[in-house]
């Protein structure tokens, strides 16, 4: 599974951060429009309880003065005694007196709302109803009418909501007592039609309903239980019926009473309240508008809830708070997202620098270049890993210290910091680039190529004056000098063979030529740049022939060699020998030809193949150093992904891709994806590929391609970038090494093959026998070496030509080859004249072999086209001993002998030992 | 003109309510309208469940109306005593007796009674030119009752002495016990409920006809009445014990022979000349 980016990841962080912190607002102004909203609501209840309170004391009062004047007459208080007193037969006609007594009284009662009068003997048996005379003679109270046994046991007045077997009610029980006689009690009750008629005057604006707990109501006579129902908003309450009851019904059919008992039905706040059994009040917003539910529990006498006085209100400033609050809500939510953004941003911000300073801080540490900062004082105040390699100092050695006493002072001999060209670039602000000489920590001095820039960090000039850093870049030029000194010596190498050099284009058009070229012609190489050798050069000697042949091997991709006669720009003329080597370009394309002119007149030879070996000194050491200045390393990186994250110039330049289509795109698939031989380069192959997964630093050399597909050869080194120790991506710098493979091939080409005979030439057979010669001496082991030379060469070719002459010397190395050991070494060292190296071979041995191939040398002839040409060889031998100084020492003595075989004859083998006696010989 | 008018307004009425299928119930008029709910909604409800048309309640205050409004096709069902019946019957052949209810005592014949205050010492024979009370005008315990009783067991007219409509039958019971009638006329039940108040009982009527479920022929079809006569005689104990008082002791089949006794007393009644004190 692909893992996110580490800044969506940020940005998720950061919407969850945002939501997150916008529910925490969204709850702190849910809450305080809860506060609010219950505020309001509390105030509505209290209003509903003060209202319920100022009703039931009103008709408290009403009550009281109808009992003190009404019952306490003394003609009702004599029919009481008497009930007290009746059998059971008697007691129908007292309460029908007592009822035609008080008749009158009780429809006033009910004109005012008092719907229940109720007499009781003092046992708490029903005497009579008023409001239900027919409900008579039934048995003891007490049990089911707490404020029946009170007011007649305790006989004193009770006042307070309590149930009963016609209604509910908020009941007024009055003992009665006469002359000390206990005779009873009476009960005057409101019902809540009444009260609710109040609470309707009193808060006018509100629906207004009694729900009575069911265990109220499980006390009313069965036959009056039709009186109510369940109500619709709890199952454990009830309300009276509406059918009956005109407030019930005036709740029920109020609209808004509908729709607030649908909702509150549902709603935990209310069935907590409920659950509770105390007072509370909801605030609730519907359709746009604000409405309070305000439950006022009403307790019966022993303090047990029995009902609830319910009153829903509209109530618009909650609507008023609820639109603050979501306008709070709104500017608390925009503060919120502009201060995420903020942070956002900064994070953002700082985890780009933060980015940065690590692609430079893994930049610097991968530089081969010692790198290093300086202030204006001289101190250094940051230094990479690779000048701590190359000084030899740790970090904190470096760091503080005055660079140049450090590591500068002892090579240059500037004692004085003053007169030091770094530290002055420092002090000024300037630039600086030169050559110097570094001491490392051990006192090992090595030559170093030194670029100073001062560091300004911002495009406004400083306000201070101090100058800015300087940042110092240094690299040990030890090892390129030791390759320059290589490779003129290898140039030097060449001095036998080189001779004046003229490299053409495919129109062999003069595009450069060494300055041999113009000693041997006299034409300076600007006016030779950009002619055509045979505009300056020809002297019309040669035969047409010789140039069509010449055209036709080099056409054909292979060198041609042979000797012309040329005029000089003085119109002189003179003798070369002359070998052209056709260049192809890497598409096979003939692009250049390179000619090497040699001056076989004897005393031009030597001053030709010195000027060449300087011209060719020169030639390399242009090239390299054109090589190496145009060689800009290539730097690029990738994520983890693969995908390039920055590239510098060189490289683009060098891969011939814009930035843009290198950045966020695959470098493998770009420029990675084949060998340099054309077989794909799947990525598990990938040295990069690698890298990224291992994190080891790799330094190999591979191919890239170009824009233009073109595979060239690079050197790599790939460097993980580790970040807080998580693996984000790798850093390349490479370079092309294309010229210099090419020049290496090329040069290990001149300067070790003879171009005729595909062999050895002279330099590489002294190489190679020097090497051998040493291992004799270490070794003491039994060498011998021949000198070879076919004789009469110069006859062949005069009579048959240059080019039948060099199929004779092909000829005899390819014969020559057929006797030889792949221990031999065998060379041309120079005309016709051959060397053979024989390892582990005695004199004897190698004389032996000398004679075979002589032998077989003489019996098969060149065989061309059109002649078979026979042809001789003569031989030198001799033995390399263990005291000899050098291998010329040995070669002159090989000559010698070679020369005692010419002088004998020729086709004859010579050894040291014979040769001195024939020296000894002709000397006595 | 207006005679037109009102009988088109009077059929868009009824097609009205025949297309929504409402059965239009008339309850007595002689109780409160608490009670009457009361009493009556359960029996409203088990015709609805068991017939599936809505039933609703059709208040009239007093027994001319509703008689008027059944003969004009706007009530469908009523419960009536047997003069009130009687009466229907006599002008309005459609209305057709499905069921009697029975007594608490499970007979389906009750008696009427004239009732009078102990405590006033009252006997029928001194309640001449005192103040009667009497239910409603149609009231089988009404006019046709007391009118009965007086000339029985106090050798007077009702016609002789003044009296009023107080309502309902507790209505007069209650009147009597205040004071406010003498003596008054109302159903033998009613009589022994306030007899905890004193309430005692002057002379009893022979058995008549209890209270009677009438069908509008005009409304409902035969069919249809079937239906609710066979679903009512159907409906088990269990149910109609949780009815109303008067209408909780169950039911049998009615029919308009059942009610000749009230047919011969009405006849008496209306043989001797009406003279209203």
């Amino acid at each position: 599974m692909t893992s996110l980016s580490p800044r969506i990841r940020i940005a998720a962080l950061f919407l969850a951060l945002f939501l997150f912190a916008g529910l925490a607002v969204g709850l702190f102004f849910r809450a305080s429009y809860d506060n609010q909203a219950n505020h309001v609501a509390r105030q509505n209840s209290i209003a509903l309880d003060v209202a319920y309170r100022s009703t039931i004391s009103m008709y408290r009062l009403d009550v009281e003065t109808r009992f003190k004047n009404q019952v306490l007459r003394d003609e009702v208080l004599d029919l009481l005694q008497q009930a007290n007193d009746a059998t059971a037969d008697e007691l129908p006609l007292l309460r029908g007196r007592l009822y035609r007594m008080l008749y009158k009284e009780y429809q006033d009662m009910v004109r005012t709302g008092l719907r229940q009068f109720h007499f009781h003997l003092p046992d708490g048996r029903s005497l009579l109803r008023f409001h239900s005379p027919a409900h008579l003679g039934d048995p003891s109270m007490f049990d089911i009418r707490p404020s029946l046994r009170i007011a007649n046991t305790e006989l004193r007045p009770v006042v307070g909501f309590e149930g009963g077997r016609i209604l509910p009610g908020f009941r007024n029980v009055y003992p009665i007592i006469r002359a000390g006689r206990h005779l009873g009690s009476v009960e005057l009750s409101l019902p809540f039609e009444r009260i609710h008629q109040n609470l309707s005057e009193l808060l006018p604006v509100g629906d207004y309903a009694l729900l009575l707990h069911r265990s109220t109501v499980d006390l009313v006579f069965e036959d009056q239980r039709d009186k109510f129902v369940t109500a619709e908003i709890h199952s454990d309450y009830r309300k009276e019926n509406p059918v009956i009851s005109q407030a019930s019904r005036m709740f029920v059919q109020s609209i808004r009473a509908k729709m607030l008992n649908t909702l509150l039905r549902e709603n935990n706040q209310v069935h907590e309240g409920i659950r509770r059994q105390t007072s509370f009040s909801v605030p609730i917003l519907h359709d746009g508008k604000g409405y309070i539910a305000s439950f006022h529990a009403i307790s019966d006498l022993q303090g047990k809830h029995a009902a609830y006085v319910v009153g829903y209100t509209e109530a618009p400033v909650l609507i008023d708070i609820h639109n603050a609050a979501l306008r709070q809500f709104g500017m608390a939510l925009v503060l919120l997202l502009m201060l995420t953004l903020s942070i956002w941003g900064l994070m953002h911000h700082r985890q780009r620098l933060a980015a940065e300073k690590n692609r430079l801080h893994i930049i610097t540490e991968t530089l081969s270049d010692g790198l290093y900062v300086i202030d204006a004082n001289g101190i250094i105040r940051f230094t990479n890993q690779a000048a701590c390699d190359i000084t030899e100092y740790s970090r904190d050695e470096l760091l503080g210290q005055v660079a140049h006493y450090l590591i500068h002072k002892n090579i240059s001999g500037e004692k004085s910091a003053e007169t030091c060209p770094i530290f002055n670039a420092a002090q000024t602000g300037e630039c600086y680039t030169g050559e110097t000489w570094f001491t490392s920590k051990s006192g090992r001095n090595f030559p170093v190529e030194v670029s100073c820039r001062p560091m300004h960090e911002s495009e406004m000039p400083s306000k201070s004056n101090m100058p800015p850093n300087t940042v110092v870049v240094f690299r040990d030029i030890t090892a390129t000098r030791a390759a320059l000194e290589h490779m003129r010596l290898q140039s030097a190498a060449l001095d036998a063979t080189a001779n004046a050099i003229v490299i053409t284009d495919a129109d062999t058009l003069i595009e450069w030529a060494n300055p041999a070229f113009t000693a041997l012609t006299g034409y300076p190489l600007d006016e030779a740049i950009g002619k055509k050798p045979k505009e300056l050069v020809r002297s019309g000697l040669q035969p047409n022939e010789l140039y069509q042949a010449m055209w036709q091997t080099i056409l054909a991709g292979l060198p041609w060699r042979g000797e012309v006669v040329n005029r000089k720009k003085d119109g002189t003329l003179y003798h070369e020998d002359l070998t052209i080597t056709p260049v192809p370009d890497t598409q096979g394309k003939l692009k250049h030809f390179i000619a090497v002119k040699q001056d076989i007149t004897a005393r031009k030879l030597e001053e030709a193949a010195a000027q060449l070996a300087r011209i060719e000194i020169e030639h390399l050491s242009a090239r390299n150093e054109l090589l190496l200045n145009s060689a800009g390393d290539g730097i690029y990186g990738t994520d983890a992904n693969g995908l390039c994250i920055f590239v510098n110039p060189a490289a683009l330049t060098m891969l011939g891709f814009q930035k843009d289509e290198l950045l966020n795109h695959d470098q493998h698939a770009l420029f990675h994806h084949h060998h340099h031989d054309g077989q794909p380069n799947p990525h598990t192959n990938c040295p990069i590929y690698q890298t990224l997964q291992d994190g080891l630093h790799r330094d190999v050399e591979d191919a890239f391609i170009n824009k233009n597909g073109e595979i060239f050869d690079v050197h790599l080194s790939v460097t993980a970038i580790e970040e807080a120790g998580k693996r984000n991506g790798i850093v390349v710098v490479f370079q092309d090494i294309t010229q210099r493979k090419r020049m290496e091939v090329e040069l290990n080409r001149l300067a070790s093959t003879d171009t005729l005979t595909g062999i050895p030439n002279r330099r590489q057979f002294m190489t190679q026998f020097a090497v051998e010669l040493e291992r004799v001496r270490r070794y003491q082991k039994n060498t011998s070496v021949l000198m070879l030379d076919l004789d009469h060469f110069k006859r062949v070719n005069d009579r048959y030509g240059h080019a039948t002459g060099d199929a004779v010397l092909r000829h005899f190395s390819e014969l020559t080859q057929q006797y030889l050991r792949k221990v031999d070494l065998f060379g041309r060292l120079g005309g016709e004249e051959f060397g053979i190296l024989l390892p582990d071979t005695d004199l004897a041995g190698a004389y032996e072999f000398a004679e075979r191939l002589r032998k077989h040398v003489a019996a098969s002839p060149c065989v061309t086209a059109t002649e078979s040409i026979a042809y001789t060889v003569s031989i030198g031998v001799t033995a390399c001993d263990h005291d000899q100084p050098s291998a010329d020492h040995i070669l002159a003595q090989a000559d010698k002998a070679l020369y005692q075989a010419k002088s004998g004859g020729r086709n004859q083998t010579v050894n040291v030992a014979a040769a001195h006696t024939s020296e000894e010989q002709e000397g006595g | 003109m207006r005679i037109f008018l009102g009988i088109f307004l009077f059929l868009a009425w009824q097609a009205q309510s025949l297309a929504a299928g409402i059965l239009r119930f008339a309850p007595l008029p002689l109780e409160n309208r608490e009670t009457v709910i009361r009493q009556f909604s359960p029996l409203l409800t088990h015709i609805e469940e068991k017939t599936g048309q809505p039933v609703r309640f059709v208040f009239h205050d007093n027994y001319d109306d509703i008689l008027k409004a059944f003969a004009n096709a706007q009530i469908d069902l009523a419960y009536l005593g047997p003069l009130p019946y009687t009466r229907l019957r006599q002008s309005f052949a459609q209305a057709e007796p499905l069921v009697q209810f029975r007594e608490a005592d499970g007979s389906i014949m009750y008696r009427c009674v004239l009732a009078a205050f102990r405590g006033d010492h009252i006997r029928p024979q001194k309640l001449k030119n005192r103040p009667l009370g009497l239910t409603q005008p149609l009231s089988t315990c009404g006019e046709l009752s007391v009118n009965g009783l007086l000339q029985k067991h106090a050798g007077f007219r009702l016609q002789q002495t003044p009296y009023r409509y107080m309502g309902t039958h507790e209505a007069v019971a209650l009147a009597i016990l205040s004071g406010e009638v003498a003596a008054g006329g109302m159903k033998e039940a009613i009589a022994r409920k306030y007899a905890g108040l004193g309430l005692e009982i002057l002379a009893r009527t022979d058995l008549l006809p209890g209270f009677v479920l009438v069908a509008n022929r005009a409304t409902l079809s035969p069919s249809h009445i079937a239906q609710l006569r066979q679903m009512l005689l159907t409906t088990p104990e269990s149910v109609y014990s949780h009815w109303g008082e008067p209408i909780r002791h169950g039911m049998n089949p009615a029919a308009d022979s059942d009610y000749a006794n009230v047919r011969r007393l009405s006849a008496a009644m209306l043989a001797s000349p009406k003279q209203k004190p």
